[in-house]
């Protein structure tokens, strides 16, 4: 089934067509990790991927940052065939796509202070050094919600919620036009899962990005997402906008995955 | 005395009872104490759950009870009763047997809980080796039957097989399983399910709540999350910077939150029926040592005013209920 249906008109940011992905088993028989997969993501949007472990999710960011080459099928972005990119064009696409990690504790290089953490991507890419680089880092670092005056500090020296804040922070240091971000929010405390939607919310509708979220938990795309594709087994099995996916799922495997999400005064049993 | 009231009439003699707990980093001049206060009582059968973010001493407070706590810290507690009977002062060898008996835990990584290069039989057999004596036909028996109770299928096959081998869910049943080898009175589980997906998670609570009401077992369960605690009924403890704010039965605390804390920790659960409050909770702990005189969330608290420098204590409100905080109003 298509997760393009619902696009919004005009051309789309991202265009995923029949994406297969397969990893040849050890001896056994090959995993596909994905089936076929189409999707659009339109400029501005939030697009959420919901599903469980082992469903493709991971995979399907993957191929879609060109870290993974797919088996047959293709991914579009801007207009522009990832397949037919040469490493260097690859390379300066990187700069528009990128993304943020589920684990901000082990995502971070400790050894680095968060200065050098944000402006990795600066220097890699040449866009900017020396003081333009440091005055463009504490920008990023005040756009995500840190005081600039912490740039020193390695990544021990913050919590969790702002750790995520510097990997969003080293997303944005190039000017992506899409973030990816796999499990954003899943490593962290529910008082600071809130405020780091609450940015990707934000930095969508100051600067219009893009994002593609990936969460087994509904309640959390809940929070943010236009529209909402469920993955199972490396195909998307449901899509359609948010508030509709939810109230009327159709398909028995999203109405699963929504009876399983913990609601407050339900279903408690007896203890 | 600090003890929470309880919400049930207390018919069933209780398992555990415990008041004012503090855990303290050893030798630290000024004393740093991780965990101040900490009360609470446990019959058979019933669930108590300790919530709050990172760094409140959830887990310090559980990892004390039984007298696990790193080499760096030390535990001091007014009362510390199991079954009745004073364990603050037991020697090492009587502790390690009254784990082994009566006090189980589950940790939340299932995978790094398991020893990679030891099948999950040789994991289940050498509990019942070590603390039950039992032979090796016998013990190999036993693990089987424990592994069927947990849910796994075709256990005599995963009894040979790897960690590495099972799924996350087979793994935290496993694990549930080897706690379970030594017939504990309490089980100690420290986010068993964080690290699962949804619809593993409510399988492994399912499990748990079948486990206690066929076998009276009492459940200390340590979780960031609301919705967890919804499914699992009980009694509630919730902890802030090392102290228990709110105590009270689950259903009254998610109807009415008392503490300002419980309810900023509830507006900032992303749910399926609503979207939360974008500003989640300012701020973060404080580290130990660090907290603000009197009431330690008035920093981050939206309600804060002049009076909540002085010192709180956890006041009870009735109807099984208390509240650290002077503006907790009596329920009715």
């Amino acid at each position: 089934m298509s997760a393009g249906g619902t696009a919004a008109p005009g051309a789309a940011l991202l265009e995923l067509r029949g994406l297969v992905k397969r990893f040849p088993g050890r001896g056994r028989s090959a995993v596909s990790a994905l089936r076929g997969v189409d999707l659009d993501l339109a400029a501005g949007e939030i697009l959420g991927i919901a599903g469980e472990s082992g469903c493709g999710k991971t995979t399907l960011a993957r191929c879609i940052l060109g870290l993974e080459r797919p088996d047959a099928g293709s991914v579009r972005f801007a207009g522009q065939d990832l397949a037919a990119l040469d490493r260097r064009a690859l390379r300066r696409l990187r700069r528009r796509l990128q993304m943020v990690f589920q684990d901000p504790y082990s995502s971070l290089n400790p050894r680095l202070s968060a200065a050098a953490i944000v402006g990795e991507g600066l220097a890699v890419h040449g866009l900017a050094r020396g003081a333009e680089r440091a005055r463009r880092v504490a920008a990023l670092l005040e756009r995500v919600g840190l005081d600039p005056g912490t740039a020193d500090r390695r990544p021990r020296e913050f919590s969790g919620g702002q750790r995520q804040r510097i990997g969003i922070a080293r997303a944005l240091a190039c000017g992506p036009e899409l973030l990816v971000a796999d499990e954003p929010v899943s490593a962290l405390d529910v008082s600071v899962q809130a405020q780091i939607l609450a940015l990707l919310e934000d930095l969508r509708r100051r600067e219009g990005l893009s994002v593609l979220i990936i969460s087994h938990d509904l309640a959390v795309l809940r929070q943010l997402c236009d529209r909402i594709a469920v993955m199972r087994q490396g195909e998307f099995v449901e899509s359609g906008p948010t508030a509709a996916l939810l109230a009327a799922p159709r398909h028995a495997y999203t109405q699963a995955l929504l009876a399983a999400v913990p609601r407050l005064g339900g279903a408690a049993n007896p203890a | 005395m600090n003890a929470p009231p309880s919400a049930t009439p207390p018919a069933a003699a209780a398992l555990l009872e415990v008041s004012g707990l503090s855990v303290a980093i050893r030798g630290a001049r000024p004393p740093l104490r991780l965990v101040e206060d900490f009360a609470c009582r446990l019959a058979p059968g019933q669930t108590l759950s300790l919530v709050g973010e990172s760094g409140c001493g959830k887990s310090l407070s559980a990892l004390a009870l039984p007298g696990l706590l790193p080499p760096d810290l030390e535990r001091t507690s007014e009362r510390l009763l199991w079954r009745g009977r004073e364990i603050g002062g037991l020697a090492e060898r009587e502790r390690r047997r009254l784990r082994g008996a009566e006090i189980a835990f589950v940790f939340q990584e299932p995978l790094s809980s398991l020893n990679p290069v030891l099948t999950i039989g040789t994991q289940i057999t050498e509990v019942l080796r070590a603390h039950r004596r039992l032979g090796r036909a016998a013990a190999r028996a036993r693990a089987l039957a424990l592994l069927a109770e947990v849910g796994v299928p075709a256990p005599a096959e995963r009894l040979g097989a790897y960690p590495h081998e099972l799924s996350g869910g087979l793994r935290q049943r496993a694990l549930i399983a080897m706690a379970l080898a030594c017939d504990p009175a309490l089980l100690i589980a420290d986010e068993p399910t964080t690290a699962l997906d949804v619809s593993l998670q409510a399988q492994v609570l399912a499990l748990l709540a079948e486990l206690q009401r066929r076998r009276g077992l009492a459940l200390l369960f340590i979780t960031h999350d609301f919705g967890v605690v919804s499914q699992l009924g009980g009694r509630v403890l919730v902890m802030y910077a090392g102290e228990v704010v709110e105590s009270a039965p689950t259903a009254a605390l998610l109807e009415a939150p008392a503490h300002p804390y419980t309810r900023a920790l509830l507006a900032s659960l992303p749910r399926l029926d609503r979207k939360c409050e974008a500003t989640g909770i300012p701020g973060s702990v404080p580290a130990p040592g660090r907290a603000p005189a009197g009431c330690r969330f008035r920093d981050r608290c939206g309600l804060a005013r002049a009076g909540c420098g002085e010192p709180q204590i956890l006041r009870p409100l009735g109807a099984g209920r208390a509240a650290r905080c002077w503006l907790a109003e009596a329920s009715a």
